[in-house]
């Protein structure tokens, strides 16, 4: 096995050797039936197949999603957004550095009551999870990248004449693209943990929903099905955002 | 310096007055009173001790860092912020690493509005000129230390400035690179007639690249003495290195900055 410096893939050989022996070891253990927590995976794959089939899994997919974007584009945008300002005007940074800090190591699972009384019971809240989850990282990130942009580069474009806009979208925005682009790929992650953890609080709507619920009636190997569906779901996201990274990020 | 006709269209190299300019970074005096004046067309070598306020003087000229007292007059435009006269060449080359090097050498085009046509036609002649044609499309990260400058220089002169402001462009490259670049720089300020001012820490470049060479003395960075530098041109033709008047004029030089140090 090579290991080049091309090999940045989280999921390369090893990565897949990896998931090869636990499936194993679980399907042994499972076989073993050493406790009704543990399903062979072959039934869970086979469970997981059957709630496709019957739609469960798609209706679940299609209201997670559509919540997972309504709180993870305006997070991006606007993170994005406020991490540009804060990176760039020192006033905006001491005024929000220690909130942005503390919200994003924060348990945000705490606040998401918080989110259910100001939103109600509805999917809503979901997104505003999502939102509230993903939003700090990717300040945080947008805002480091942007106070690393080498100085010289910004005093090159202005002898040029640059002003605050051109500086903006021709330095401060490129050189921070890199972290910027980091930013987004743990926010999509943290993002999934909103999702998954709204859903479950308010335990109406997407995979939360029918993780509370098989839970609660103790279907196990149901459960293992919807767990594995949001870690696919979890590395889809991951993987989609370091093509987008690779994609707008090709010098480096 | 070029008796030719300037080809059509070429700006006037143009002349820079300095006028008891001071500037102070806190408590840190790092130039007080200065008085000097470029002639148009002029190679004006600026040297001096570390902390000689060298590189401030040149982004007070650049009008990068304003000054907070005196007077600064490129051509007839009091320098107050950055203008269309000057463009400036960076120690660190200061290129985009995300840019190709016909973009980095459009970008000073692009800041000034040209059209994307020209833009590339004029990116492409100045590529040329400074011998870099053919890598339009490598990134600054595949070219080596010299060939980075050369882009910088490339950038500088593609927005046809009638003063070149060179901050110690040469420092980080390799002596038998930089000789070269020397020669070459030194043909094109005589095709191009611009007034460069040249910041430099090393003797031997001052006065084989300058018509004359200021020498600046450190905290607080006033002129201390201004050397004029008679040598023939075009230098790099003779063997004005090996001649006497050259060493001569290094070791002039020399006795004056060891007092300095």
């Amino acid at each position: 096995m090579t290991r080049g410096d091309r090999d940045e893939s989280s999921f390369g050989l090893a990565g897949l050797a990896a998931v090869v022996v636990l499936v194993v070891v679980w399907e042994v253990a499972g076989r073993l039936d050493l406790s009704m927590f543990v399903p062979p995976i072959s039934r869970v794959a086979a469970v997981w197949w059957g709630l496709l089939g019957d739609g469960t899994l798609g209706r679940a997919a299609s209201s997670s999603l559509v919540s997972l974007a309504k709180g993870f584009v305006p997070a991006a945008v606007l993170g994005v957004a406020l991490g540009l300002c804060m990176g760039r005007f020192a006033a905006v940074r001491h005024l929000l550095d220690g909130w942005v800090n503390t919200l994003m190591s924060a348990p945000l699972s705490a606040l998401v009551p918080v989110l259910i009384a100001l939103f109600g019971i509805r999917d809503t809240v979901v997104a505003a999870a999502v939102f509230t989850f993903s939003f700090f990282v990717i300040v945080v990130n947008t805002s480091t990248g942007v106070r690393g942009t080498e100085r010289s580069l910004v005093e090159m474009a202005r002898s040029f004449g640059g002003g605050e806009v051109a500086l903006f979208r021709r330095i401060y925005l490129p050189s921070a693209l890199p972290a910027i682009m980091l930013g987004v790929r743990l926010g999509a992650v943290q993002a999934i943990k909103g999702m998954v953890v709204g859903e479950m609080l308010i335990s109406l709507v997407g995979f939360g929903e029918r993780l509370i619920y098989y839970g609660n009636t103790f279907l196990i190997t149901e459960l293992y099905a919807v767990i594995l569906s949001v870690l696919v779901l979890a590395l889809v996201a991951s993987q989609l955002a370091a093509l987008v990274d690779r994609a707008l990020v090709r010098w480096k | 310096m070029a008796t030719a006709t300037p080809a059509p269209g070429r700006r006037e190299p143009l002349s820079i007055t300095l006028a008891g300019v001071s500037k102070t970074f806190g408590t840190l005096q790092a130039l007080v009173d200065i008085d000097l004046h470029v002639g148009a067309g002029e190679f004006l070598a600026l040297i001096g001790p570390s902390g000689c306020g060298k590189t401030t003087l040149l982004k007070a000229i650049a009008g990068l860092s304003p000054v907070d007292a005196g007077r600064v007059v490129v051509g007839t435009r009091s320098v107050t912020r950055p203008g269309r006269e000057c463009s400036v060449v960076f120690q660190d080359f200061a290129l985009l690493p995300w840019a190709t090097v016909q973009r980095n050498v459009e970008f000073g085009l692009v800041l000034r509005g040209v059209g994307a046509a020209e833009r590339a036609a004029t990116a492409r002649r100045s590529i040329a000129k400074v011998g870099l044609a053919g890598f339009e499309e490598a990134y600054p990260s595949q070219l080596s230390g010299g060939m980075q400058q050369r882009v910088g220089l490339a950038r500088a002169l593609a927005v046809d400035p009638q003063v070149l402001l060179m901050d110690e462009p040469f420092a980080s490259i390799d002596e038998q690179t930089r000789r070269v670049f020397q020669d070459d720089l030194l043909a094109l300020w005589s095709e191009e007639r611009k007034t460069v001012v040249f910041v430099t820490h090393s003797m031997e470049e001052a006065v084989y690249l300058s018509d004359r060479i200021i020498v600046l003395s450190p905290r607080p960075g006033r002129v201390h003495q201004v050397l004029d530098v008679p040598l023939p041109r075009p230098r790099d033709s003779a063997d004005v290195r090996a001649g006497l008047a050259f060493t001569r004029l290094v070791d002039d030089l020399w006795k004056i900055l060891r007092k300095l140090q």
